[in-house]
């Protein structure tokens, strides 16, 4: 029999619901019309097998690598851009950890975006926890679509247990009970995929002040000089030791006897140089891109793809906290930082000599989730493994936020400040503002607006100064020396 | 425009095409008795009628389109032919309702997976129109079978358990007026439970006044559609202008058919829509020619056409199969 090319799908009942997820889309499509897997590839012109919406798995590169492919088939079931865009978890999101749904909301048919995205462990709506198994015979459900989900849509491929609650309900589309918070919470995801954030958008107080004092200084220097596109120094140590004062993770002197870093005084002069131009070159372009809202025209491509990156970050960091404390009461937990670690990983693999080492895998190791679900480590998109690099770049500022915080703490206690700092925008060290929004009751970072440094300078400035100061000491105190040597007759100058 | 042109246009004129129909006095009874049956939400029905009176007309030119004026929309009315098959099967079946309802996958999949597929078509198609019933409508009902009835019972099983309901309404030859007896002799009381205890016959036209009814519709489609030409003065021109009517044959040609129909089946006539509607398209056709404002359709000419579309004939057929068996044509009414 051939097949007609000119029919008709069956209508959807209550149509494109808001905020529901492709996986439901694409579920009650295939309920409603009993395709075969070969009949929806051919309707949608694209192989319908390859579509995983959820898992880091091979799967992401594909959609990453066939993009013009994902996006063009969703035309065929009928959806605007909007909608489809509504439907999958959002780019800055990356990947949830595992598939994920409410069991309620399952029994009237209807799954969201919302449920699918990393943070949400707990239905807004029904505020029950998500969940990933069968409820009948325990297996994952998960989201590719293949023969068996055919044979069993929005259910179970193995044991063919269906979520919903009966036929009825498929027609008659019904919203859960609370749907208005699913609906916020989609609304609060949308608008924030369509907002232009910078570096200063960070809103996470909570993040920040984690302390990530054990982060190796050389991950800093080198997430630094990939940001800045500038080659890394080969052998360098940046002088955290005179930052770190309190800290007794490191000291200088156990800086000094580890035998996988070198000190060699001449570079922290070049970190500096290259942390300045760091501050630099990305504040005046937050500053550009904060007071013309555009990107395209002036920047070039590399620096396009490095604020992309942090603004994917901050969004990410954004909607992560948002969702945490929107579905639940949020805390920094174990899973939170699993959950970070499994999109930054590829990071961790750089070595203590200062060379990348970075590989394009998450090389062949999988990450446990919260739900048990192994992610499986495959190849990554490029696009994907810069993303990662972001992240881990920027926990490592927040430690040098920290940094900065215990280096000003000191200042005051060696009595050069006036009060002890705190986050609320009262005092910053050097090169950016916190400011509590109380109407949003949040935490805003600031790079670009006048910056309230201590009247004795910013930071880096200090630093430098204070180098140059120490430099030039040395250096009089040399001249003075030598002023009392006789020099030795082969002394040739060097 | 070209004369060759001007004429293969001409040609696709609903009158040498036959793709039209007019609004007659049966079809809106039988209409009528539709709007009864989606009313009460009856499971089914049949309409049952000698052939050639204009039953398939009526449903795929009419009953769609009243049911959706009547009901604004709410009701989904579908159609489809029963096809004659040497050995009826369920398969078979589902793959022309899925052919008639335009449904987009078409593979065959297993007999259960594909009843799924027309029923939840069927349920989604009435949940978009914001209701939850459907009818159904089936011509050459009197080839369906136990078998495609027992397709028809399973959808409307899954339909019911879904919340919706489906009316099928088989449309046929008189022959389905017999066949709710021949599933009683075969113990299939549940076929004639849902879809046999309503039944209304489909009558020809049947009085003068009926026949000038129909005419008048010649007198009122136009072609092409909202040019403001009718069938008749596209085809009579000068003579249309000067107050040229099919209307007014209807009289004529009233005596006409009485005259030509068996003694048995006057005193009361049923004249099947198809030879009145040959009739008329054989005059326009035949005698456009000779079109001028004097222009006048004699007796002759009327009986003539009468006579060209073997309406003798076909009475007498009419005649020997139902006045035969019952005694006068219509006993069911």
């Amino acid at each position: 029999m051939t097949a007609q090319t000119n029919g008709r799908l069956a209508p959807l009942p209550g149509g494109i619901r808001p905020y529901e997820s492709l996986w439901s889309i694409m579920q009650r499509i295939i309920w409603l019309n009993q395709p075969t897997l070969a009949e929806l590839n051919v309707f949608l012109k694209f192989n319908i097998k390859k579509i995983d919406l959820t898992t880091g798995s091979a799967s992401l590169d594909y959609i990453a690598t066939e993009l013009p492919k994902h996006q063009r088939w969703y035309t065929h079931l009928g959806l605007t851009p909007r909608q489809f865009s509504n439907a999958i978890i959002p780019p800055f999101m990356g990947t949830s950890c595992c598939f994920k749904y409410c069991l309620e909301c399952a029994r009237l048919g209807y799954h969201s975006t919302v449920f699918l995205l990393p943070a949400t462990s707990i239905c807004p709506a029904h505020k029950t926890p998500l969940r990933s198994e069968c409820p009948s015979c325990g297996k994952y459900i998960g989201s590719h679509l293949d023969k068996d989900v055919l044979k069993a849509p929005y259910g179970c491929r193995h044991c063919g247990y269906i979520l919903v609650e009966s036929n009825r309900a498929f027609f008659e589309a019904k919203l859960p009970t609370g749907f208005e918070r699913i609906k916020s919470a989609g609304q609060w995801i949308e608008a924030l995929k369509a907002k232009t954030l910078a570096w200063g958008d960070l809103p996470c107080s909570q993040w920040m002040s984690r302390d990530y004092r054990g982060i190796d200084p050389m991950h800093l220097v080198a997430a630094l000089a990939r940001s800045c596109q500038l080659p890394i120094p080969r052998c360098f140590h940046f002088p955290f030791d005179d930052l770190l004062l309190n800290s007794s993770h490191t000291t200088p002197s156990n800086a000094l006897s580890c035998k996988t870093k070198v000190y060699d005084p001449d570079e922290p002069d070049k970190f500096v140089a290259l942390y300045k131009a760091f501050l630099k070159k990305h504040s005046s372009r937050c500053i550009y891109i904060k007071q013309t809202g555009e990107t395209k025209k002036l920047l070039k491509l590399s620096d396009k793809q490095a604020l992309k990156n942090y603004q994917e970050l901050a969004k990410s960091t954004h909607a992560i906290l948002f969702l945490r404390s929107y579905c639940e009461a949020w805390k920094y937990d174990h899973h939170f930082e699993s959950l970070y670690k499994s999109v930054a990983y590829q990071r961790t693999r750089y070595g203590h000599d200062g060379n990348d080492h970075s590989v394009k895998s998450f090389g062949g190791i999988s990450l446990v989730s919260q739900n048990g679900t192994c992610i499986l480590s495959h190849k990554v998109s490029p696009a994907l493994a810069n993303w990662a690099e972001s992240h881990i770049f920027m926990k490592e500022l927040s430690g040098l936020y920290r940094e900065a915080e215990e280096y000003a703490a000191e200042m005051v206690r060696r009595g050069r400040y006036w009060s002890v700092p705190y986050i609320t925008g009262r005092y910053i060290p050097q090169f950016f503002v916190i400011i509590f929004d109380s109407a949003s009751n949040t935490y805003k970072f600031d790079f670009w607006s006048n910056i309230k440094t201590s009247p004795e300078g910013d930071f880096a400035g200090d630093l430098y100064d204070s180098l140059e100061e120490r430099e030039r000491m040395k250096f009089e105190m040399t001249e003075k020396a030598f002023k009392h040597l006789v020099l030795p007759e082969n002394y040739d100058g060097i | 425009m070209t004369l060759a042109n001007k004429s293969e246009d001409v040609l696709q004129h609903p009158i040498y095409t036959r793709q039209y129909a007019v609004d007659t006095p049966p079809i809106q009874k039988f209409f009528a008795t539709v709007c009864e049956w989606i009313d009460n939400r009856v499971p089914g029905g049949y309409i049952h009628g000698p052939s050639r009176f204009g039953k398939s007309r009526a449903v795929k030119y009419w009953i769609k389109e009243l049911i959706d004026d009547h009901y604004y929309g709410r009701v989904s009315f579908f159609r489809t032919i029963c096809p004659s098959l040497n050995h009826p099967s369920e398969r078979e079946f589902l793959r022309i309702l899925i052919g008639s309802l335009h449904i987009r996958f078409t593979s065959n999949k297993s007999i259960v997976h594909t009843t799924l597929r027309v029923a939840n078509f069927l349920c989604a198609s009435a949940r978009a129109r914001k209701s939850n019933y459907v009818v159904l409508m089936i011509d050459e009902g009197q080839r369906l079978t136990s078998v495609e009835y027992g397709v028809l019972c399973n959808i409307q099983n899954l339909m019911e358990d879904a919340g919706f309901q489906l009316t099928v309404i088989a449309v046929g030859s008189h022959e389905l007026a017999y066949q709710h007896e021949s599933f009683l002799l075969g113990m299939d009381m549940h076929i004639v439970g849902r879809f046999m205890v309503n039944s209304a016959a489909f009558y020809g036209i049947q009085s003068v006044r009926e026949l000038s009814y129909t005419l008048a519709g010649y007198d009122e489609a136009e072609w092409p559609e909202g040019s403001g030409i009718s069938f008749t003065s596209h085809f009579f021109p000068k003579a249309s202008a000067r107050g040229l009517r099919v209307e007014a044959w209807a009289e004529d040609l009233w005596e006409i058919y009485l005259e030509l129909a068996p003694p048995s089946l006057r005193p009361r006539l049923q004249v099947p829509m198809e030879h009145v509607g040959r009739t008329v398209e054989q005059i326009l056709r035949s005698l456009t020619q000779r079109d001028s404002s004097d222009f006048e359709v004699s007796i002759n000419d009327l009986r003539s056409a009468v006579a060209y579309t073997k309406y003798p004939a076909h009475m007498r057929v009419i005649a020997a199969l139902t006045v035969g068996r019952h005694g006068r044509l219509g006993h069911n009414e």
